[in-house]
């Protein structure tokens, strides 16, 4: 968790480092590329959740099984 | 394509999409397909995308009407019947229960689309209709075929059509729903940002896709219109972004209501014997009137709406207490 709020807090300094344009410009194309910026962190974060799912899955799925078996 | 094709005029309102248009044929509504959306109206069928989707009741299904009674009519490629939705609502009249399973909708189709190499191309709250008390997704052209690598362009529209206005519900008020009427695009980010308590800036999803995303905008729209060719995302960060989404609107919760209409049944006049006569009544007036529709105005927690929905009509429960719609749903 608290990683988690470093890695933000850098993505935070870096957004009110950076000017800001004034000129004619759809918010949406900002949106585009903060997908990006955040889309590294998230992804990590994503892998992380799915192989951890798979571990506690496997002990889980055998457990079960000795559990059938002494049964 | 011609847009008010003289054959077929499309409706005022039916405007912003150049992959077809909606008119009005006596009392159906039908769509026409423009040819540049062939591809992607292809691949939706094609892929097995429609379907799954149809079959699970997440989209509205449709027919094909037959090619002789569009011949003649120039840049028209295919046109449908949707499904008739009996009655239309709009997202700034729902409850917060409503506008959370739409936000989850949204995103269960999106990863839907994604497994058959599609994806939405709008994420909009008015995208979504309430249809035998569950949400449908009415908009059938607004999927498009995925190019690879291309970042998620309704994460935007997602966030501030759905996001936004159910977090300001959770955490605020819930009836700043209503402001959504005000902003029918989705409510700006700053602003949300600026109306969330401080607290929510602890919260790593809220932090990233509404205060950090609302000053992305700010300050990297002029690079992003230059970058946004060059973008790329990959499928993983994608199926995360989605994740992560999913993960912030599960969990969210309205703080409990001081309603006085939501209790009004248990701390009003009515004994228990006079509530059963009016059960009764009810009961059998709808037995002998038999009617198709009912809309129950004042509908309080839904309890003869439900006598009326389950007599067969079609019934649509309003209440204006925010305490009340949460229950009767």
């Amino acid at each position: 968790m608290k990683k988690n709020l470093v890695a933000l807090l850098g993505i935070l300094i870096g957004l009110l480092t950076c000017k800001e344009a004034y000129a004619y410009i759809d918010p949406g194309s900002g949106s585009y590329l903060f997908q990006i910026l955040i889309a590294g962190f998230l992804a990590a974060g994503f892998a992380l959740k799915t192989f951890w799912g798979r571990v506690t899955n496997f002990f889980v799925s055998r457990f079960r099984k000795k559990d059938d078996t002494s049964k | 394509m011609t847009r008010l094709n003289k054959s077929f005029p499309s409706l005022p309102s039916s405007f912003r999409d150049p992959s077809g248009f909606v008119f009005k044929s006596g009392q159906e509504f039908l769509r026409a397909v423009a040819f540049s959306y062939q591809e992607h109206y292809d691949q939706l069928l094609q892929s097995g995308l429609y379907r799954r989707l149809t079959e699970e009741n997440l989209l509205v299904s449709h027919e094909e009407m037959d090619r002789g009674l569009f011949r003649d009519a120039p840049g028209i490629y295919k046109m449908i019947k949707p499904l008739q939705i009996p009655f239309i609502s709009y997202p700034y009249e729902w409850s917060f229960s409503q506008l959370k399973d739409a936000a989850l909708l949204t995103l269960k189709i999106q990863r839907l689309a994604a497994g058959c190499k599609m994806t939405l191309k709008d994420a909009s709250a008015f995208n979504i209709q309430f249809f035998n008390g569950k949400p449908i997704f009415i908009d059938s052209l607004s999927f498009e075929v995925v190019k690879p690598g291309v970042p998620w362009k309704p994460y935007r529209q997602f966030c501030e059509n759905f996001l936004a206005p159910l977090l300001l519900m959770a955490w605020k008020d819930v009836r700043i729903n209503r402001m959504s009427r005000v902003y029918p695009s989705g409510i700006p980010l700053d602003l949300a940002s600026r109306m969330l308590p401080r607290k929510t800036w602890l919260n790593r999803a809220i932090l990233m896709h509404i205060h950090l995303h609302a000053l992305g905008q700010k300050k990297l729209a002029a690079q992003g219109q230059q970058a946004a060719p060059r973008a790329s995302m990959s499928s993983l960060a994608l199926e995360a972004l989605w994740d992560d989404l999913e993960g912030c609107i599960k969990p969210l919760k309205i703080k409990k209501q001081k309603s006085v209409w939501a209790h009004y049944y248990e701390t009003s006049n009515y004994s228990s014997k006079a509530m059963e006569a009016k059960k009764t009544f009810v009961a059998n007036r709808l037995k002998s009137l038999a009617p198709k529709t009912v809309i129950d105005l004042g509908a309080n927690t839904g309890i003869f709406s439900r006598l009326a929905s389950e007599s067969g009509a079609m019934t649509v429960a309003i209440d204006d207490d925010d305490g009340c719609m949460e229950v009767i749903l």
